[in-house]
């Protein structure tokens, strides 16, 4: 499976594979594999939502010489 | 209809209403004025006159339409009220039936904001049909807006409190002022050439109708319009439209509603994804035991058992044929034992060596190896060969009597 797949592509192919499964029209072997399938896509979307804290930056103007993005102190919430 | 048909008033003042009411011009007016003879109704209308130096009309906002406006009108206050025109039947007063007041000097603002939006509509900038979908699992969002207003500390704590995994980019820019739209539209160009960001927020909060301005300019709102990155506008109060807001690709009514839109709820993903999770576990286990039940019920089935019963049938089938066969192959065997016995017996019989015990002799010709069984076979003066039980004698043929059996 693409590693790079969007969580809300994994959901998608997830919940077709709920679905068909959910039909009960499957062989074993289809069943088997889509189950597989499913529980690596599974994997996929619960490790995007375990991903560390995201940043806060402030986005360098144009006319900066630097057009990185800086990190900066957290802003109070 | 009749000319000479007499009215009531009521229907004088009916068909007054509709002439009016049917007018295109005077169903969307602005009209500029002084306000004079101010009331507000308990009953939250307000009633109040509209007039310059040579004239005066009527006025009447309603208290849905009056509840909204942002300041507080004033006797003698300089309005351009929009509205339209219409006739209170009970006394036959026409009226301007005001939708929206603002303050004189902001009057231009207004006709400059509806001309850019109808250009601008026009021209297909507020089409639906381009509008992008904001993305579901947005890994880093920018906000282009005032650093310092309470807006973005709004922005942050909301998308925080959704998603901390996500990435904020924060592109200060004034959001009032003469600098205010070139350097809006600057952020969302440079947003979109540095890449990296899945959405951007484009606001602030809520102020006046000047306040708001820069996201009324075509500036902004065509950089909006040609960001290939979806575009969440989030200007002002809940009731306040900016051309911005037409040409975004999702209008936030707030800047809080904007971190909303664009920050999924992680764990309400957590639990959806284990809603799912366990959902697919039962679905297997119920197809693997469905299946297994369907085997069972199978293996149980009458076409089985009858395929048992058939290969029962043909075992003893089988045996029966079998026994059959041994039994046969037995009988055979010994009538060919008896037979053979019998064959001996006869070839017994047969043998010329038991002829000769009995008596007989037999002739072959002298030299040759067959038997002579009649007198064509020898001539006269022949040797022959005569075999007797004990031996043979070699005789020589003297005469021969044809047809003569025994001496």
């Amino acid at each position: 499976m693409n590693k790079k797949l969007s969580f809300e592509k994994a959901m998608e192919e997830l919940e077709g594979i709920v679905n068909s499964l959910e039909k009960g029209n499957l062989t074993l072997e289809e069943a088997l594999e889509a189950y597989q399938n499913g529980v690596v896509l599974s994997q996929h979307c619960a490790k995007i939502l375990e991903e560390a804290e995201g940043k806060i930056a402030m986005i360098m103007k144009e006319d900066s010489s630097n057009d990185e993005i800086n990190p900066i102190e957290r802003l109070k919430e | 209809m009749d000319k000479a048909r007499i009215f009531t008033v009521s229907e004088a003042n009916a068909y007054i209403k509709q002439l009016i009411e049917k007018d295109l011009f005077l169903s969307g007016i602005y009209v500029n004025g002084e306000i004079s003879n101010l009331k507000i109704h308990t009953s939250g209308h307000m009633y109040f006159t509209l007039k310059d130096k040579h004239s005066s009309i009527r006025c009447v906002m309603f208290k849905s339409r009056f509840s909204k406006i942002k300041f507080k009108p004033e006797e003698g206050l300089g309005v351009v009220v929009r509205g339209y025109f219409s006739i209170y039947e009970r006394s036959g007063q026409y009226q301007l039936y005001a939708e929206s007041i603002i303050p004189e000097g902001t009057g231009v603002l207004y006709k400059a904001f509806e001309q850019l939006k109808e250009r601008l509509q026009m021209e297909g900038l507020f089409d639906n049909s381009k509008k992008m979908p904001l993305p579901f699992y947005p890994k880093s969002i920018a906000i282009v807006t005032s650093p310092t207003g309470a807006a973005v500390k709004d922005i942050i704590s909301i998308i925080k409190r959704r998603n901390p995994s996500i990435n904020i980019g924060i592109y200060p820019v004034l959001v009032q002022g003469e600098n205010a739209p070139k350097e809006i539209a600057e952020g969302i160009n440079h947003i979109n050439n540095i890449g990296g960001y899945d959405a951007i927020i484009v606001g602030r909060g809520g102020g006046s109708i000047e306040e708001l301005w820069a996201f009324n300019e075509e500036i902004v709102a065509r950089a909006i319009y040609n960001s290939c990155i979806p575009v969440i506008s989030a200007v002002g109060h809940e009731t306040d439209f900016t051309i911005a807001d037409f040409v975004a690709d999702v209008r936030a009514a707030t800047p809080s509603a904007a971190a909303e839109l664009i920050a999924p709820e992680k764990q309400q993903l957590k639990s959806y994804l284990d809603k799912i999770d366990s959902q697919m576990n039962l679905n297997i286990i119920s197809i693997l035991r469905d299946k297994k039940t369907k085997l069972e019920t199978l293996s149980e089935s009458r076409y089985f058992r009858s395929i048992e019963t058939k290969v029962i049938n043909f075992r003893q089938t089988i045996e029966t044929l079998k026994d059959k066969l041994n039994y046969n192959i037995e009988k055979y065997t010994k009538r060919n034992n008896e037979n053979l016995k019998l064959y001996i017996g006869k070839l017994g019989i047969l043998n010329p060596e038991s002829y000769l015990l009995r008596g007989y002799a037999y002739v072959k010709k002298e030299k040759k190896n067959f038997l002579v069984t009649s007198i064509e076979q020898i001539e006269i003066g022949d040797n022959i060969k005569v075999f007797f039980k004990d031996g043979n004698v070699i005789a020589q043929i003297r005469l021969k009597n044809k047809g003569v059996k025994n001496e």
